[in-house]
């Protein structure tokens, strides 16, 4: 095994190799930073360029590409408020606040190092113990997704967006996406809802459509629309001093939330269909709640660089464990990781059970090309970053956001060719700038939105598996190691939000006596 | 905050550096045109050479082709859809794109090419397994006979499949078994309501064992995770999603759907073997809106034919455990009625 590690090392260190990671992940950060181009259109272009190509040099190709651009997403979230990919929503909400505050480059420097060591260590972890991890996805079965899925949903309520957020606000407003998910063709028996009679609706409202109409569209009316209030031009961002760098000492602060990024990304990357927007969620709730009880001077959602860190590494470890279900199983994790089986299987390898034996060499060059296009990444994001914020520093606002504007429409429309999602965006555009001034959450409408199918379909198969009872959770061991941890999690916030409620209303009963 | 107006002053001296800016952005946005039009010029000629050479008449296809597919990428219908795409584009000489359409039990898919426009260029897989779901539910369409059949593709090649250490080794040991303890087994076709559904239901049938338990999931491999994780005791999914973890040494091939014994496989018994009376095909189709152009049917279905026809081609369709048995005109529309009446049969049992 060792052996061959060392010979894909090497086999990788020939030109075309490079070339091919180099290219990939250029091509990629450029695909990933605008908003509404995501990975997975970035690689199905890029497939019938690979037919080609040896096999190896193809998988490089692929595998860095699909990186870089799950990475760029966050550029755009930081710099426009507007994020490329749903995965890098949670990213805007301090990086976008950095950004205001002049410190944009100090988050897009933490975005890239957290990301990259996120990435680098899930790659590590899948170099050394595909076959023991991919235990884990077989452990998972419906009852321990839908606990997760209730986690997922439930830690996203906790996140306000704005100050005018609240518990209830946050739970109205993922209730909202769980019904948007209702839209279209159910999972199970595939009965149509909400459908009125049309077609374009049967499949639904599609998830990138919501993110750049929740996310994108309302940032760049608002944008315009002051805009045009002031009469005159202005920048995005004033370049008048050179911002600072991210410093090793902040980088270091942030190393715990990398590292527990790196674990919930590596788990929820094993697990198919859950994706790496959960995976940022989930990091970036648990950094949210810690920052609470640490007393953070700038918390996490008000500009805070461990929230950055959280986001992106949340994210990035996603990525290369999303590979350990398609190696193990010929099991995509998400739509990109379907691409890349469809890629092998054109070259006459299949992903499963049988691929180490068969052809462990291939899998090593995908897994040492992933590192290898991780540190290649570091230099080229940096590179990049600059370049895209010079552009952004230099136009003006009035110029920059209706080419973004356009950007989203093409983007929406890309999707499915539907004219129907155009009209959906821009509507859903408007009522995002109503969401936020009402203090409701976008972000945990598009988590209920991501989540809806997965939790109706675990729960059905729950309810199968339980023979119509939901208490088959407690038989089974992980799910009631999963669901403690859960009521758990549930009791310890009731618990403090009532003792904190308790001496408060002493402390003012008291000064009523007095 | 977001609201925060950002308010910055502006230095007088950057209008000529802005536009200078926006020139090198006009011109980078104009190189990207300009390799766009490149390649479609490119690709335009290859298909007027094409075009020449296969009918004198028509310029069909001047753009590319839409070509929709109504399952998820990576499944065997996409897979053997983009390879059969790929030759035919290059054929044709206009780019495939294949348009990923899942959902609805391939509803969906079909809805959406009998709704485009009849002009060749949105086509698509189609099955007539679809005849199912169209026999329970309300849609745009009613049935095959709203959407232009041009050709069959080719047959999918199914298997019903158990964990390699149960105690079955036989489907007529399972299917007793079955019987014996009504209601305990766990059952997961690859799609629920869809053909591989049906076939279990023949099965079940003939074994008498129809109270069974159904564990849905969302397609073949999801089908075999939830065998391997234990949840499930038999799964009737596409022999290509079972077929690596046979060779793992992780699951058994009890039996095969289809009417004789594949090449590919020819120690696995079919389910007709063990008595179960099958007459249910679950082919792939190649279709289109009704009322075609009769010269882009033409140059369609003869691209299609040719490269169907492709030794390279059938080989690889072998490989993702197709078995290619080409069908057009009439033997197809032959078929396809046949097969629309064994499931409507079924259907109508299963409501009594």
């Amino acid at each position: 095994m060792f052996d061959l590690m060392v010979n894909s090392l090497l086999a990788l260190f020939d030109w075309a190799h490079l070339l091919a990671l180099v290219a990939g992940v250029t091509i990629g950060m450029f695909l990933g930073s605008i908003p509404g181009l995501s990975g997975t259109l970035g690689l199905a272009l890029m497939v019938p360029f690979t037919y080609n190509m040896p096999l190896t040099v193809a998988v490089v190709l692929l595998t860095a590409t699909y990186k870089a651009s799950s990475f760029s997403g966050s550029l755009s979230s930081i710099m426009l408020g507007t994020p490329g990919t749903p995965a890098a929503a949670a990213t805007m909400f301090d990086g976008y606040k950095l950004f205001k505050k002049g410190k944009g480059w100090k988050a897009i420097q933490m975005s890239i190092y957290s990301s990259a060591t996120a990435d680098l260590l899930t790659d590590i972890l899948l170099l050394l113990a595909v076959a023991p991890m991919a235990l884990l996805a077989l452990m998972f079965g419906p009852p321990e997704f839908l606990i997760l899925v209730a986690l997922a949903l439930l830690s996203v309520a906790s996140i306000s967006e704005t100050k005018k957020g609240s518990l209830i606000k946050n739970i109205i407003s993922g209730l909202i996406g769980l019904f948007i998910a209702m839209i279209g063709m159910e999972a199970l028996a595939g009965s149509p809802r909400y459908t009125f009679g049309s077609t374009s609706l049967l499949n639904g409202i599609d998830i990138m459509i919501a993110v750049l109409g929740l996310l994108c569209l309302p940032e760049v009316f608002m944008q315009i629309s002051q805009k045009v209030k002031k009469g005159k031009l202005v920048k995005v961002k004033d370049v008048g001093k050179e911002e600072e760098g991210l410093t090793f000492l902040e980088y270091m602060k942030a190393l715990p939330s990398i590292l527990r990024g790196t674990i919930v990304g590596a788990i929820i990357g094993i697990l198919p269909g859950a994706g790496p927007s959960m995976g940022a969620f989930m990091n970036y709730q648990m950094e949210h709640s810690r920052s609470k009880s640490r007393k953070d001077k700038v918390r996490v959602g008000e500009g805070s660089l461990r929230g950055v860190a959280a986001a992106e590494s949340g994210n990035s470890a996603v990525g290369g464990a999303n590979l350990i279900p398609m190696f193990s199983f010929g099991i995509p994790g998400d739509a990109a990781a379907a691409i890349l089986i469809g890629a092998f299987v054109i070259h006459g390898v299949t992903p499963g059970p049988m691929i180490m034996e068969r052809s462990p060499d291939i899998v090593y060059t995908a897994i040492l090309g992933l590192i290898i296009a991780n540190l290649i990444l570091i230099p080229i994001a940096l590179l990049y970053s600059k370049m895209f914020k010079r552009i952004i520093n230099k136009i003006d606002a009035s110029i920059i956001y209706p080419i973004v504007l356009v950007i989203c429409l093409a983007a929406a429309y890309t999707v499915r060719q539907s004219m129907l999602d155009l009209a959906i965006i821009v509507i859903l555009g408007l009522l995002g700038i109503l969401i936020i001034k009402a203090g409701f959450s976008r972000v945990a409408i598009i988590i209920g939105l991501i989540l809806g199918g997965l939790t109706e379909q675990s729960f059905g198969q729950t309810l199968m598996i339980g023979k119509g009872s939901l208490f088959v959770v407690f038989d089974r061991p992980i799910s009631l190691v999963l669901l403690t941890l859960v009521i758990i999690f549930l009791l310890w916030s009731l618990l403090s939000k009532a003792v904190k409620a308790r001496s408060e209303s002493a402390k003012k009963a008291g000064g009523i006596e007095q | 905050m977001i609201f925060m107006y950002l308010n910055l002053s502006r230095k007088g001296g950057m209008k000529m550096k802005q536009i200078s800016l926006s020139v090198k952005l006009t011109l980078l946005l104009f190189l990207f045109v300009l390799v766009g039009c490149n390649q479609s010029t490119q690709e335009t000629t290859g298909a007027e050479a094409k075009a020449e050479t296969t009918s004198e008449q028509s310029d069909f296809p001047k753009k590319p082709i839409n070509w929709v597919v109504p399952f998820g990428p990576g499944s065997v219908t996409d897979l053997s859809t983009r390879l059969i795409a790929e030759e035919m584009s290059k054929k044709l000489g206009v780019p495939i794109v294949v348009d990923n359409l899942p959902g609805g039990a391939t509803v969906l898919g079909h809805v959406k090419v009998a709704q485009s426009k009849a002009d060749g260029y949105t086509v698509g897989t189609g099955a007539l397994a679809v005849e199912i779901t169209l026999a329970q539910t309300e849609a745009a369409i009613s049935g095959l006979e709203d959407l232009d059949v041009l050709a069959q593709m080719g047959e999918y090649i199914n298997a019903i499949s158990v964990s390699a250490d149960s105690e079955w080794k036989t489907l007529e040991e399972l299917g007793n078994w079955a019987a014996e303890n009504q209601g305990e087994l766990v059952v997961t076709p690859s799609g629920t309501g869809g053909i591989t559904h049906l076939w279990w239901d023949l099965v079940a049938e003939h074994f008498g064992a129809e109270d069974y338990g159904l564990l849905s999931a969302t397609g073949g491999n999801d089908a075999m995770l939830r065998l391997l994780s234990g949840d499930s005791d038999v799964v009737v999914t596409p022999l290509n999603d079972a077929k690596e973890h046979v060779e793992a040494g992780n699951v058994r091939i009890l039996a095969l759907t289809t009417s004789d014994r594949v090449e590919q496989v020819e120690d696995i018994p079919t389910i007709s073997e063990f008595g179960v009376e099958n007459s249910l095909i679950h082919n792939y189709l190649f279709i289109a809106p009704n009322g075609l152009p009769e010269d882009v049917r033409e140059i369609l279905l003869s691209t299609l034919e040719g490269v169907l026809a492709d030794t390279e081609v059938k080989s690889k369709l072998e490989q993702l455990m197709m078995n290619n048995v080409f069908l057009k005109e009439e033997e197809l529309k032959k078929q396809n009625e046949k097969g629309k009446e064994t499931i409507e049969t079924i259907m109508e049992d299963r409501t009594e």
